[in-house]
């Protein structure tokens, strides 16, 4: 047999397996995408305790003896994914034997994707942020660390006032992995009420309501044909649902995480009242992806509900529309307790499994990102809350800039987080199930209730 | 490897055959080889291997045929099926006549610009999804779209179309005040807006093959039939119809894949709609969207890579039906 055949059958079969080995390290797509939208549905954690404005201390640098390379998988595109970016630079100029490499990977859905697949590979990224119930699927899994040990660590870990300076919601603890903290978050934002003060005014409303039947009275007074009280995605709003059940002294799960909480009765005052405001023809079903942010824009709907992350998305949206909207603003959705509660959520950063070097590193990352002045630099690119109160300092021509952010930001302390079970995606879907099948008349809101806590539970249940 | 072209020589003594290893054939198809290998076999035989077990990503617990049985015995895998059955009965005949319909009358002689048409007719297909659910969407829209401005100006009642999840019998009963039971009302209005956005988008390629299928029909056999008397009926029925069978059944054979397999118009008009995967009350759930929200939603993995072995599996086997079946009438 001719050996030069043989050589290049060789020769072929080596290019041919590299070509498929993976990629040491993955490469960042070019191509900038379009801003990330708003009101993404997301959870968290949290008890609802003010943190005290305690002057933080300066980041230890207890760099690595030898060069680090750290990978961070993100969801945060264009304007966002920059502002990381630059971000890393500083990083790098404190900590010259770190390099992130911040890596776009798609929205949070691809993200989660994309890092459940690369650690069946075997191949995952050092640092990812993801939803707290995306990072209890890693856990499961065993691909990510809890961050305790790394957190009180008293070369590089938090200090006791950070701790007190840190809000409380920025803490995950998982309850189902022995209330160990496994993700940090150096951002989140808000449910907020989103009302068109021009119509509240017309109808001789001189305040946004305070109260759910405020609410209703509000409705009754405005709501035309053209012009309903709400509009909800045809998808369900589960952030919605959670918030409002919280104002009303409720909670979305039990205090163990072992059972649902939703089914208990603010959970279904809240449904009736979802119930009523279609009955009453109130309420419509959007059908089109932020269809309740053009029409608010247009003056088209009276309140609509959503992330404070789409304050920038409204106004740029008010605008473009030639201004119908002339006063506007967001205040915490109407409540029927005494003590404000808010639904704080958005994305955390978990670290994954990978050696103590590159774990110490990529922690390193995630307790600057938490610092003060970056932290500060992330929120006035992003709009979102930062992790600790003495940021307000670093922001105040921000805030000043933005009264309405300025107004959130004072709601901060009432936070309450989401859920952060693996379960909770699939019990956000049987809830958003149950509020179409409210909305279109199919199931009544008892019997909504007992079937999306059903299968919520059943969920829970299940390892 | 055995020269096989030798061996079946018919005036090839029946003696020993020569065995040849051909390398160069082996280096040739070696690349096409370790990627259907690596892209395609390997892929199937994992999800195999996955669907035998249930737990995390990369920390699974064997469990047999459990999640067959799960998807067998339980309610939302049939209910899934049924819908991508009825989904591909909505659109996949309509498609292919229509498809016939205007190969067939751009086809006839006095059709200028045929090309042109053909382009046109051809352009939903090349659309992107994305982009042309988008566009749907908004045709649909209940408060602002097309479709309902051309419903109330008919007179008719304006529909909630993609955000529908009434079955379209219900609907119309609700018009009439007449009782309906259960059984009878119908396919949701959804997904009948997102077959005929479907029906819309596919048709193009139809159109092609047909044409193609068409041209290959000797036009003597037309002048022929034209001097023996035959009408245009007779010549659609008689010569058109039996000579374009083999098409007609490559046409049918692409058609049942591609609609059991649709999922990518459904997931895009799903979201464009501002729904939640598998549409207004899972009213939309096919089957591959039914397993992508098990994948993606629940984190299921073996349960969904059940549900594509199953899905493999009724694919497979309408393909042999056809290829039974209508394949042999279609040589008749």
């Amino acid at each position: 047999m001719n050996k030069y055949l043989v050589l290049a059958l060789v020769l072929m079969l080596a290019v041919t397996v590299a070509a498929c080995a993976p990629a040491p390290t993955p490469v960042p797509p070019t191509a900038v995408p379009v801003v990330q939208p708003t009101a993404a549905p997301p959870p968290t954690t949290a008890p609802t305790v003010a943190p005290t404005a305690v002057p933080p201390t300066t980041a230890p640098t207890a760099a690595p003896a030898k060069p680090v390379e750290v990978q961070f998988w993100t969801g945060q595109s264009g304007p966002q994914d920059a502002a990381l970016k630059k971000l890393a630079d500083s990083f790098k100029q404190k900590n010259p034997n770190i390099t992130v490499v911040v890596t776009y990977q798609g929205n949070y859905t691809d993200l989660y994707k994309k890092v459940s697949a690369a650690i069946a590979a075997g191949s995952p990224p050092d640092i990812t942020i993801g939803y707290q119930n995306d990072i209890s699927n890693y856990i499961k899994s065993d691909a990510v660390i809890p961050l305790d040990d790394l957190m009180k660590d008293p070369k590089i870990g938090f200090s006791d006032a950070d701790m007190k300076d840190i809000f409380p919601a920025f803490i995950d603890k998982y309850p189902q992995y022995g209330n160990k903290v496994y993700s940090l978050a150096f951002m989140r934002s808000m449910e907020v009420m989103y009302y068109n003060n021009d119509l509240l005014k017309a109808a001789g409303f001189t305040k946004p309501p305070e109260t759910w039947d405020d609410f209703l009275k509000a409705c009754a007074a405005i709501v035309k044909p053209d012009i309903p009280c709400y509009e909800m995605p045809g998808s369900g709003a589960a952030s919605t649902f959670a918030d409002w059940v919280f104002s009303r002294g409720g909670d979305v799960v039990s205090a163990d995480g072992k059972t649902v909480a939703f089914d208990k009765q603010p959970g279904l005052d809240t449904m009736n009242f979802l119930n009523d405001l279609f009955v009453k023809k109130y309420a419509i079903l959007q059908a089109k992806a932020y269809q309740d942010q053009t029409d608010f824009s247009l003056g088209k709907v009276v309140f609509t509900f959503g992330s404070t992350a789409g304050l920038p998305y409204y106004a740029s949206a008010i605008k473009d529309a030639g201004g119908k909207v002339k006063d506007w603003g967001i205040a915490p959705a109407p409540h029927s307790i005494k003590d404000l509660v808010v639904d704080l959520y958005g994305p955390s950063v978990a670290v994954l499994k990978t050696n103590p070097e590159k774990q110490q590193a990529a922690f390193l990352w995630l307790k600057f990102l938490m610092d003060k002045d970056p932290n500060a630099e992330w929120v006035k690119a992003t709009s979102y809350f930062p992790a600790r109160a003495s940021t307000k300092d670093a922001l105040a021509d921000f805030i000043k800039a933005n009264p309405l952010y300025g107004n959130a930001y004072g709601w901060l302390q009432y936070g309450r987080g989401e859920p952060t079970m693996a379960a909770w995606n699939p019990i956000r879907n049987f809830i958003g199930a149950a509020m179409v099948a409210v909305a279109n008349g199919k199931m009544t809101p008892a019997d909504a209730i007992k079937d999306a806590a059903k299968k919520s539970n059943d969920a829970l249940a299940t390892p | 490897m055995a020269n096989l072209a030798t061996a079946r020589q018919p005036s090839a003594p029946r003696a020993k055959p020569r065995w040849k290893f051909d390398w160069i054939a082996y280096v040739y198809i070696l690349p096409a080889f370790v990627i259907i290998t690596v892209f395609h076999i390997i892929p199937v035989f994992y999800a195999i291997y996955i669907s035998l077990n249930k737990g995390a990503i990369n920390k699974f617990q064997f469990v047999g045929l459990d999640q067959y049985t799960r998807a067998l015995t339980g309610g939302d895998f049939w209910n899934a099926l049924v819908t991508t059955f009825v989904y591909a009965l909505l659109t996949m005949p309509l498609t292919m006549v229509l498809g016939l319909f205007f190969a067939y009358l751009l086809y006839q002689p006095f059709v200028k610009a045929r090309g042109l048409f053909r382009a046109i007719f051809f352009l939903p297909y090349v659309v992107s999804t994305v982009g042309s659910a988008i566009v749907w969407a908004w045709v649909f829209d209940p408060r602002s779209g097309l479709a309902n401005f051309i419903l109330t100006r008919l007179g008719l009642p304006a529909l909630r179309w993609l955000i529908e999840p009434t079955g379209v019998g219900e609907l119309i009963a609700q018009q009439l005040r007449v009782p309906l039971p259960a059984w009878a009302h119908g396919p949701s209005l959804a997904l009948i807006g997102i077959s005929i956005f479907s029906i819309w988008q596919f048709m193009g390629y139809d159109i092609v093959i047909f044409l193609a299928g068409l041209t290959n029909i000797s036009s003597e056999l037309y002048e022929a039939a034209r001097i023996d008397g035959a009408n245009g009926v007779q010549l659609f029925r008689h010569i058109t119809v039996p000579l374009l069978a083999p098409t007609t059944f490559f046409v049918i054979v692409i058609s049942v894949i591609g609609s059991l397999q649709s999922f990518n118009h459904i997931f895009a008009m799903n979201h464009a709609a501002a729904q939640s995967l598998g549409g207004p009350l899972g009213s939309t759930s096919t089957l591959t969207v039914y397993m992508f929200d098990q994948l993606y939603t629940y984190a299921n993995y073996g349960y969904a890579s059940a549900i594509a072995i199953l899905l493999s599996l009724i694919i497979l086997a309408f393909t042999l039906f056809n290829f039974r079946v209508l394949d042999r009438r279609a040589r008749i």
